[in-house]
């Protein structure tokens, strides 16, 4: 009967959360959807309540391993979000939940249980409420509270299970938000303890299962050798480590398309961009000559590129960059050339509004094996630039609306702060060199306009070098590709080549009296000398590859790693680019993404947008019915507990606790003594009624053991447990 | 070179689920593009890979020995000896070691086939928690032989899901150890057909070699000329020679009647057979501290029977060993021996047909005392075959042999037959007129 009510309810809170799914989906109502989502999480865990058919755990080793997992994860996922503050409470109340749980394992209070039903609810509200007023990781703040939510249910082993499980889910947030090794310290510890938990399990269990246990003997000198589990522990340590590790070498990566769109965590931008380019590494005031000291600031993520400036940089890390391929990090292009300065000409901006959660950047139809997706973490002030990878065509950004120039450059109305990430998605760029070859020089108009502007500071020598290294080359492609390659082996890098002199070309200077410069002077060079033969030509701003981190597959950015190179213009092809400075081994083409079976498995499947803002407002609005009542019950709940306590502590008891215990409501107690009554009868032996159990046994030996178990679920306190109760089966099977 | 044990390697369910885990993670690692993702599955495949090794290793080296010992439980000291009887207590020493390498978390089960079916000793769990290189682990527990027969201990199953649970070994490891039980056998305080001797001395009337004068013959070519009666000689007017008497020292024969009678199916060890073994065993016993050779007269092709006088480790070798499986009757079997001066014949099913065989030999001068046993009072767990049920068998029989003059003594189900059997009168065990067997009885 009960299992029946059980089935029906599940059956009924998840149909029920079915048809507010529909019907949400009809009327396009967020609220009711985030209802349905209750519906279902209250039909799981009700039904998984019901019918889990495990025992109440009794060991407080396997829980102790549990509850340290467990914090193991909620330590990961603090440590990379920075969520001390919510760490160390949450811990002491999943001690408390854990010991709870463990005084209540035989029978759960109807309280208790209801207790954490409500508390998990809260979370996942929370959860919601958090991600619409920019709380700091909502999710991961989530996933911390959930843990201490369902602690005190956790009596069971099953439940510890379910628990670590949860504490690994804290470590799946952690990961990917995760940028250093530190995180595998977490990860190896939380393994160890997962792996003690189920040695430790097995070892219960056959301590339980056997009833002959047998300990080794002392050796013949009577030294009792003890045996070591350090030494198993090494090894098992050994060749975990070195499979894992191999298995991590070896397997191969793919690139799939995201099931849910990223998240933005920081405040939305509001303000509109504008042309100009908001830089906050940039001085206060800029010292004309050379700046020893290095800084976050890269004079080219400015209005104007000044290739007569001198600074370091530094080697700090300014974003990570999760992609599926190595690439530059471009941001935007300059088009125009006076001999010392590139600008942007054309300050003609096209401002694009956020639909949904994403900006469409281009109206193209793609497939999901033509795009891959890249995040940008940024860690320090940035400028109001967006960094992406090949063709970029749609955006997720927090802004409400975002600005893309001439050349490409995606801008946004205020600087980048430290903690925003965004994603990109783009169209890969690799190009055939064969039909680049031969993509002919039928450049569009605006093109040609635009992009083979020269200054009439550009020098003879410099037309004359173009002309020698062009010799013997027939198409543009050719052409580029001996230039770049002549100044990547004759020219020196640095950062600090002597100052241009004043009425100087930079290009000429560069290229016959200094010889050697930094990467805007080569991107320069090669700029206008494409330029000079009417291919045209551009340079361009943004970050190279960085430094590859496998563990994190995340590439760290740093400020030294700013950059300009070229991007040459084939036509029916597009802007091509090319790397050609000394030293610079990146290609700043995107690499091959390699894609797997599930890459195009979404396409066609339209996948909603998540609605966070509605479900967040749904949450708020929901939060603000139940609140009130929700505190009424808490400060109900509070007077009661403490009641009973301070009626504990004077000695008020009530009716039913009279000192003898009632079998009426205990099913433990009700089953042993149908064993007793049930043998009595097999045996034809009846108990009299002044007789005890034990008196009883006396004229029947067989009965001894069972006499004792009879005492037990008559007056003990503690009903008997489950094994007992088994034991008396067992006995009476026996007779 | 022993041979290559043949063990289960089979992954558990925690396999599953951290193969499982490690296709989701690496799954969500290719969407999310999060490197510590991939760590993390490949770590859980990591656990998978490193559990199956190790867990290969789980059970390899482990060896076992056993031990059976008998010991006077007064002084404490434990000796092996060689002969065991059925109701002994012996202790059974299991010993485990791993001289190899380590190994943990070893769950085995100790089959033992001396104790009753239904004794706690008869399968016991065992658990090892570990097992260091070098190290050992001893069971000891004590157990009342409660069959006769040879009894092999199994190879002992064995399991252990060592590191991790994630793959389970299972297998059976060899502790030979063969067990010969001897029979019950119970000490008479009287035996009427050798007691009314009185001395096992007595000289048979039977011509052999001897010094007492029995008679006369005729000459016969090679007697001693000195051996020549001439009072008869000049008498009858051919030679004659003194007959003397055999001096050789009077034997047993011990008749057991091994032949595969319709004996009802019964789940406990208390069967008609069971008891004519051990009665046989306790008069051979009587007979030999008695001073008298023993002889053993039955079907070969149940067991081949020690021929001649035989020891007494050999009669309770055999009495060990045979089971009701001969094909020929008893009264083929007698009527193709000769018996020795006493003959004790037990017959644990009624046998009409050996009745005549039994009376000639009885004419023959043999002393005889037939041993019958009622197969109608002992338990059975199937209704006995119809012409049992009522006891009719066995009292047609006994009457029978009474009428031959033949010492009969029937035996029923819970009779103390040590003094039944030293009784001067011959008992019949009345067997009530009803139509129910008297069943499932246990004694």
């Amino acid at each position: 009967m009960k299992r029946l009510s059980t089935l029906f309810l599940q059956l009924f809170l998840y149909g029920t959360g079915l048809l507010l799914t529909l019907v949400s989906w009809r009327l396009q109502t967020w609220t009711l959807a985030s209802f349905a989502l209750l519906a279902f999480l209250m039909g799981y865990q009700y039904g998984r309540a019901r019918t889990t058919a495990s025992l109440p755990e009794d060991s407080w080793r396997l829980r102790l391993l549990a509850y340290a997992a467990q914090v193991v994860g909620m330590a990961a996922l603090a440590y990379t979000t920075g969520l001390w503050w919510l760490f160390l409470p949450t811990v002491v109340l999943l001690y408390g939940g854990h010991r709870l749980a463990y005084t209540t394992r035989a029978k759960p209070p109807l309280l208790l249980k209801i207790g954490v039903f409500v508390a998990l609810h809260l979370v996942f509200v929370w959860m919601f409420v958090g991600m619409f007023t920019s709380m700091p990781y909502p999710q991961a703040q989530a996933a911390l509270l959930a843990l201490v939510a369902v602690s005190p249910a956790q009596r069971t082993r099953m439940n510890l299970f379910s628990g670590i499980g949860i504490g690994l889910a804290c470590l799946y947030v952690a990961a990917t938000l995760a940028r250093d090794l530190a995180f595998l310290a977490f990860l190896l510890a939380f393994i160890g303890l997962l792996l003690t938990f189920l040695w430790r399990a097995d070892d219960e269990d056959g301590l339980k299962a056997n009833p002959v246990v047998l300990r080794p003997e002392t050796d013949a000198v009577g030294v009792r050798r003890r045996w070591s589990l350090s030494v198993v522990s090494l090894r098992a340590s050994v060749l975990l480590i070195a499979a894992a590790g191999l298995l991590f070498v070896l397997t191969p990566r793919f690139a799939g398309h995201p099931l849910v769109p990223p998240f933005t965590i920081n405040a939305p931008i509001r303000s509109a961009p504008t042309g100009q380019i908001i830089n906050p590494a940039a001085p206060l005031v800029r010292i004309a000559g050379s700046v020893d000291s290095a800084s976050d600031y890269y004079h080219a993520f400015a209005g104007s590129f000044d290739l007569g400036y001198r600074s370091g940089l530094s080697s700090e890390i300014v974003m990570y960059v999760r992609s599926p391929a190595a690439s530059y990090w471009r941001s935007h292009a300059y088009d125009t050339y006076d001999g010392r300065f590139w600008e942007l000409a054309d300050e003609n901006l096209e401002t694009i509004r956020r639909q949904g959660p994403l900006f469409n950047l281009q109206n193209v139809s793609w497939r999901d094996e033509q795009v891959f997706a890249q995040t940008y973490q940024i860690v320090r002030p940035m400028p109001n630039l967006i960094f992406t990878a090949g063709n970029p065509i749609q955006l997720y950004f927090a802004a409400d609306q975002v600005a893309v120039d001439s050349t490409g450059g995606i801008r946004v109305g205020g600087a980048l702060e430290a903690g925003t990430v965004y994603s990109v998605i783009s169209l890969e760029n690799v190009r055939n060199p064969d039909i680049l070859r031969s993509a002919g020089d039928a450049y569009p108009r605006e093109i040609a306009q635009t992009y083979l502007q020269l200054p009439s500071t550009v020098t003879e020598r410099t037309r004359a070098l173009v002309i020698e290294l062009a010799a013997g080359h027939d198409n543009a492609y050719d052409i580029a590709r001996a230039i770049e390659q002549h100044l990547r082996t004759n020219y020196t890098y640095t950062y600090f080549p002597p100052p241009q002199p004043p009425n100087s070309d930079a290009v000429d200077v560069f290229l016959f009296e200094d010889r050697r410069g930094f990467c805007a002077l080569y991107a320069s060079s090669m700029a206008v000398m494409l330029r000079t033969l009417g291919i045209p030509a551009r340079v361009v701003a943004g970050y190279g590859t960085g430094d590859y981190n496998a563990f994190s597959n995340l590439y760290e950015v740093r400020a030294d790693d700013a950059h300009a190179w070229v991007e040459v213009y084939f036509p029916d092809q597009g802007w091509v680019p090319f790397e050609p400075t000394a030293g610079w081994n990146g290609d700043p083409q995107t690499g091959p993404v390699q894609r797997w079976l599930f890459t195009g498995a979404l396409e066609g499947l339209q996948l909603p947008p998540l609605p966070t803002e509605q479900i967040a407002r749904a949450g708020i609005s929901a939060l603000g019915v139940v609140a009130p009542w929700l505190a009424l019950a808490v400060v109900v709940g509070l007077c009661v507990f403490v009641a009973r306590l301070l009626g504990r502590r004077i000695g008020i008891r009530s009716g039913a606790d009279t000192g003898s215990y009632t079998t009426q409501t205990e099913r433990s107690r009700r089953a042993v003594l149908a064993v007793y009554r049930r043998v009595q009868r097999r045996l034809r032996s009846r108990r009299a009624l002044a007789q005890t159990a034990q008196e009883h046994a006396q004229s029947l030996p067989a009965l001894v053991g069972l006499a004792d178990l009879v005492d037990v679920a008559a007056y003990r306190k503690q009903p008997p447990s489950a094994d007992e109760v088994q034991q008396a089966k067992a006995t009476s099977k026996r007779l | 070179m022993m041979p290559r044990r043949a063990y289960i390697h089979k992954p558990t369910a925690r396999a599953g689920t951290l193969i499982v885990a490690s296709v989701v993670l690496y799954f969500f690692a290719n969407q999310t593009q999060v490197g510590y993702i991939y760590v993390m599955a490949a770590a859980m495949m990591g656990v998978v890979l490193c559990a199956w090794w190790l867990n290969r290793r789980a059970l390899r080296g482990v060896v076992a020995s056993r031990a059976i010992t008998t010991g006077d439980a007064i002084f404490g000291v434990r000796t092996p000896e060689s002969s065991f009887h059925e109701g002994d207590d012996v202790t059974v020493t299991l010993t485990l070691s791993a001289p190899h390498a380590h190994a943990a978390q070893l769950a085995l089960t100790e089959c033992c086939p001396l104790a009753a079916p239904d004794s706690p000793q008869r399968q016991q769990a065992l658990y090892v928690p570990t097992l260091a290189h070098k190290q050992r682990v001893s069971f000891s527990y004590d157990v009342t032989l409660d069959r006769r027969g040879v009894h092999t201990f199994a190879p002992l199953p064995i399991e252990s899901r060592a590191p991790f649970g994630v793959f389970a070994r299972r297998g059976m490891i060899d502790a030979p150890a063969s067990l010969l039980v001897y029979p019950e056998v119970r000490s008479l305080r009287r035996l009427a057909l050798l007691d009314r001797q009185l001395a096992p001395q007595t000289p048979r009337p039977v011509a052999g070699f001897g010094y007492e004068v029995i008679g006369a013959r005729p000459y016969r070519p090679g007697d001693s000329p000195r051996h020549v009666h001439w009072r008869s000689t000049a008498r009858t007017g051919q030679l004659i020679s003194k007959e003397f008497a055999d001096e050789a020292q009077p034997g047993l024969t011990l008749v057991l009647d091994v032949f595969a009678h319709p004996y009802a199916k019964t789940d406990t060890k208390h069967t008609p057979f069971e008891m004519a073994i051990k009665i046989a065993a306790s008069i051979g016993d009587y007979a030999r501290k008695r001073g008298y050779p023993l002889h053993l007269m039955v079907d070969d092709s149940a067991l081949p029977a020690p021929g001649g006088a035989v020891e007494w480790t050999a009669l309770l070798e055999y009495l060990a060993k045979v089971q009701p499986e001969g094909i020929r009757p008893l009264a083929q079997i007698i009527s193709a021996r000769s018996a020795q001066a006493y003959v004790v014949v037990v017959l644990p099913y009624p046998d009409m047909n050996a009745v005549s065989v039994l009376a000639a030999l009885r004419a023959s001068g043999v002393r005889i005392l037939v041993i019958v046993i009622d197969p109608a009072t002992f338990p059975t767990s199937s209704p006995a075959p119809l012409h049992l049920e009522r006891g009719a068998d066995t009292q047609a029989v006994v009457g029978a042999l009474q009428a031959a003059s033949i010492d009969t003594r029937t035996i029923a189900h819970g009779d103390d037959w040590t003094l039944l059997l030293g009784d001067n009168e011959m008992s019949l065990r009345k067997i009530p007129n009803t139509q129910q067997p008297i069943s499932n009885t246990l004694s």
